[in-house]
């Protein structure tokens, strides 16, 4: 008879893009196969979403987590280094400002560092806020060296991610993971066998007839969601009344001119366009509300916003933003696009998946699953989902464009009340809402907010009764080592290049 | 537009008035104008403060430029690595909830889970506290400054201080009169309004303190109809000379009428005594002091301590069990929030709006491990115990329990004033024992996890051996702040 601490048997894994193997790569590398089994199906048949992907600093921890040494990673992934996002024609059209991973300035007496360049600017200071940040000037100079971990030095200051190719990712994670004992299995599944009592899966039976019995499940079936919705029927938030884009369409450019290393997020009239470096091509991508936009228009901007030759034809794909109204269901989560879509105008898809994979982790159940600990799930994805929802939603409310109806609807449309406070307390007097653990911290909706003009109406009154010229000289200190150190760096390509990249 | 702040006055020269008035002047530019109004009343509801200072009041100090040596120089505070709870609950466990800085994690497994697996095959296995360091100092009464260096068995140790409410005021009092800060000393007589806005206050004496911004620790002009109210409770304090050693603990024990708890400080022991207000005269005999006079305070928080351009500060604002070192930690995010909040204008929604907020946060969160405590009840129970149970768990509370029996998990919130690790001494300390722990804790070897949890054990004790007792290191380190300081 089982007993309450039974370890799980079987794990089973429908669905092998990147969320599927980025599951079965962690936990292969994790669990003992001798005690529990992990399989995973997937169909050559059915293609999957993996376009370019960027990334945010979070994946370094993936990856250490599973022991992936980077610069294998990089070269099986055609990889290169991402220090942040440059944002075109958001606040207003014909500016631009940087969204850096790391820090912005350093922050003086427990106060934050924008705060005094809001009180130097305001008196007379011509640098911008990201002229502080080293990840900025490196980007802006096609440069990139690592991070040093002495606090003390200025390279400290540095935090990157990645630009890969998702399919080869899916690739390399496979390899990963079957060197580890998975079980990959060919097939489309056909029936989905349930507890009668329960309503926990108990199995499922593929095309071909192959019955495969399991204890969890993990839906990682895509737009799909083949056991979440269709069997389980989870339901879905819709939140494209604050995220009106719901069409993307993609295509890869041959690679020209200096390696970029950062992504790069122009707005347009209906959405936005995408460009991320990876080794040998260029990932595009436009993303547009087909309420506001056809779908020959939006291929018309995508190719009018290419720098390079196409490889290929556009390729469309249309999504609903919003999220499951519950992640984890019975004895199966939903992973990656199944679990809820967000654009991924700040990086976030595998981010989201990875996430859900470490709270797994972290609530790792038995056999017998109590509510709690899916209650438990549930709650910490969903903060995690409100919170890129509204760090994305601020992009698009934070505007003062008025040249389409798209730009109209969204710098007046309501936002979230969580977003709004947020905004409000900035707006007052530069201050950042206070909230734990919150993926996007307080540098990057510092960021935002100044980079797409939400000005303070004051400074923070301890730091504006500073003499001025006191606060510029620290300011001035700062940014020059960080320009010197910038001096020092390799290219960006020289980096990567002897990084034993298969540039 | 507004206009600028330009006076704040501060009502009530108690722990939380004085306290504000020394953290206002030392942070706030010398445009904004202070008042500090000393009222006969103001330092009543004082005792209900307690007297443990959890270690970021270190830091806390430091940021309004005041430093330890001072500290232990000017007040009868002494060092403190955490609480004994004595024969606690139904269960009469005893264990020291000391602070601790981080406790070690194996291969991405947190320590505990390592314990529960031993506990398992050996259920003979000591608890968690028996592998802290702190504990085993806190034992045998002994204490030593933790060093800089990583590598020393004392590495994980963190203290805070036992301190007392009026010697505390004094000694900060003190440092008002080096600020800008005006005083004026009265009763408030009356108040008056202009549409929404408290405009001035009258004194007694003749003055009339006109400013922007009133910060209530007295609750002379606050409103406090809306209070969330858990429960009433009676508080008798009391200092008395000692010349035993009390160790480095504060030692609080259940009694029928509620809890008392004995507070080690130099040269002095202070005793507090809670029960439930209608039990007072059972109290009495107890207490041991028949000249202490009995404060009566409501434990709950008000719904909204900032309303209009009146802030409801300390005592007034809210009132935490100090059963533990809550109290005195709310009053510190108080400092904190209010000065990273600092309104810049007159007009003040958006910044009461978020201090509001955090306000609600801190607060509940704090009584919650007030509430994990107290809802343990002692065998016998009376009114007060009876009282405590009424009060429903919070879910919050119940699945970090829930969470914890099961598998270990430790449920923590946004910002919690508790860490986790305050929280797994305490759930190890109340006899809570998952029922299993985490699977990832199988990848390492149990005989080698065994030797290395057995070894920390005996580096710990022989280092407590050599440590001095409380007192005498006390003493020695006050003489070489005398010598150093003249």
């Amino acid at each position: 008879m089982d007993s309450a601490n039974t370890p799980l048997k079987h794990i089973v894994i429908v669905g092998g893009g990147s969320a599927g193997w980025m599951a079965a790569a962690a936990f292969s590398s994790l669990l003992s196969p001798e005690v529990t089994k992990i399989t995973l199906i997937e169909s050559d048949k059915i293609g999957t979403v993996g376009v370019g992907e960027a990334t945010i600093p979070d994946m370094i921890n993936f990856n250490a987590m599973l022991g992936i040494n980077e610069a294998e990673f990089l070269k099986a992934v055609n990889g290169t280094f991402k220090l942040g996002i440059e944002f075109t024609d958001w606040g207003k059209l014909g500016e631009s400002y940087f969204h850096p991973f790391g820090q912005i300035g350093v922050d003086m007496q427990g106060i934050d560092f924008h705060q005094y360049w809001l009180h130097s600017k305001a008196g007379g200071n011509p640098s911008a806020l990201e002229d502080y940040s080293l990840c900025a000037l490196a980007a802006h100079a096609d440069k990139f060296t690592l991070p040093n971990s002495n606090p003390r030095s200025v390279l400290s200051r540095l935090n990157y991610a990645y630009h890969i190719d998702a399919t080869r990712y899916a690739r390399y994670l496979r390899d990963y993971a079957e060197a580890r004992g998975i079980t990959r299995v060919e097939g489309i599944v056909q029936t989905v066998a349930r507890d009668g009592e329960s309503g926990d899966i108990t199995g499922l039976t593929l095309e071909d007839g192959t019955a495969i019995e399991g204890d969890f499940f993990f839906d990682c079936t895509g737009f799909r969601a083949v056991l979440a919705e269709k069997e389980l029927g989870v339901g879905y938030t819709d939140w494209s009344h604050w995220l009106p884009c719901d069409t993307a369409q993609t295509v890869a450019t041959e690679r020209d001119g200096p390696l970029l290393s950062y992504t790069k997020a122009t707005a347009k009239t209906a959405g936005w366009q995408w460009r991320i470096p990876t080794q040998h091509r260029t990932g595009n991508g436009h993303i547009y509300s087909s309420q506001y936009m056809s779908d020959d228009e939006a291929i018309d901007v995508l190719k009018d916003g290419l720098d390079a030759k196409p490889l290929g034809e556009p390729r469309k794909i249309a999504f609903k933003t919003g999220c499951r109204t519950s992640y984890w269901t019975n004895n199966c989560i939903s992973l990656g696009l199944s679990a809820g879509f967000l654009e991924p105008l700040e990086s976030t898809s595998l981010y989201l998946i990875q996430i859900g994979i470490t709270n797994f982790i972290s609530l790792f159940p038995t056999r017998y699953v109590s509510d709690v600990v899916r209650t438990e799930y549930n709650r910490k994805l969903q903060l995690e989902f409100d919170q890129v929802r509204d760090f994305i939603i601020l992009h698009y409310k934070a505007t003062e464009r008025d040249d389409s109806p798209f730009w109209n609807y969204c710098r007046t449309m309501d936002i979230p009340d969580s977003l709004q406070a947020k905004m409000d307390l900035f707006a007052a007097a530069g201050r950042v809402f206070r909230n734990d653990d919150e993926l996007f911290s307080k540098p990057s909706w510092i960021a935002v907010m100044l980079g797409q003009n939400i000005v303070p109406a004051a400074t923070d009154p301890i730091v504006a009764s500073l003499p001025l010229e006191k606060v510029a000289h620290s300011l001035n200190s700062m940014q020059s080592a960080m320009r010197q150190a910038t001096a020092q760096m390799p290219s960006h390509a020289e980096f990567l290049q002897k990084y034993g990249a298969a540039v | 537009m507004t206009a600028a702040l330009s006076h704040i006055a501060v009502l009530g020269d108690g722990l939380a008035g004085t306290l504000c008035a020394l953290a206002l002047a030392r942070k706030l530019p010398n445009t904004t104008q202070l008042t500090l109004v000393r009222t006969p009343d103001g330092a009543s509801a004082d005792p209900a403060f307690g007297t443990v200072a959890t270690p970021s009041f270190y830091e806390f100090l430091l940021g309004l430029g005041l430093q330890e040596p001072d500290l232990m120089l000017k007040t009868r505070s002494a060092f403190s690595l955490g609480t004994l709870y004595l024969e606690w609950g139904s269960q009469t466990r005893s264990w020291a909830q000391v602070y601790q800085h981080t406790l070690p994690i194996y291969d991405g497994v947190g320590f505990h889970h390592f314990i529960t697996r031993r506990q398992q095959a050996e259920p003979n296995t000591p608890d968690l506290d028996a592998h802290l360091m702190a504990v085993q100092a806190a034992r045998r009464g002994v204490f030593a400054h933790p060093p800089e260096d990583n590598d020393s068995p004392l590495a994980e140790v963190d203290y805070g201080y036992h301190v007392l409410p009026q010697d505390l005021t004094r000694w900060l009092d003190a440092q008002l009169s080096q600020t800008r800060v005006k005083i004026e000393n009265g009763q408030i007589a009356a108040s008056h309004s202009l549409k929404d806005t408290l405009t001035s206050v009258e004194l007694d004496t003749g003055p009339t303190i006109t400013a922007d911004l009133f910060i209530d620790t007295v609750g002379a002009v606050a409103d406090q109809s809306r209070w969330s109210r858990e429960r009433d409770i009676a508080i008798l304090s009391s200092v008395r000379p000692r010349n035993r050693p009390a160790g480095v603990c504060r030692q609080v024990r259940p009694k029928a009428f509620g809890w008392q708890a004995d507070t080690p400080l130099r040269e002095t022991l202070h005793r507090l005594s809670v029960c439930h207000p209608d039990q007072l005269d059972l109290v009495r005999a107890e207490h041991g002091d028949p000249a202490a006079q009995p404060l009566q305070r409501t434990i709950g928080r008000l719904l909204e301590p900032w309303a209009r351009n009146v802030l409801a500060f300390g005592q007034v604002a809210s009132c935490a069990s100090p059963v533990t070192a809550a109290p005195l930690l709310l009053l510190q995010r108080e400092i904190d929030r209010l000065v990273e909040l600092i309104p810049v204008s007159s007009d003040m929604t958006i910044e009461r709006r978020e201090y509001n907020r955090r306000f609600v946060q801190d607060f509940d969160h704090t009584s919650m491990f007030a509430q994990a405590l107290l809802q343990a009840p002692p065998k016998a129970s009376g009114a007060f115990w009876e009282t405590v149970q009424r009060h429903a768990i919070p879910h919050e509370l119940a699945d970090k329990i829930t969470q914890y029996e099961g598998r270990g998990g430790l449920l923590q919130y946004d910002y919690e004033p508790f860490s986790i690790t305050d929280w797994t001494v305490l759930h190890a300390g109340l006899g809570r024992r998952p029922r299993r722990y985490d699977p990832l804790a199988d990848r390492l070897d149990p005989t080698q996890i065994a030797a290395t949890l057995d070894r920390r054990r005996d580096v710990f004790a022989k280092t407590a051996d050599k440590m001095p007792p409380h007192d005498v290191y006390l003493g020695k380190f006050l003489d070489y702040l005398r010598r150093k300081h003249g």
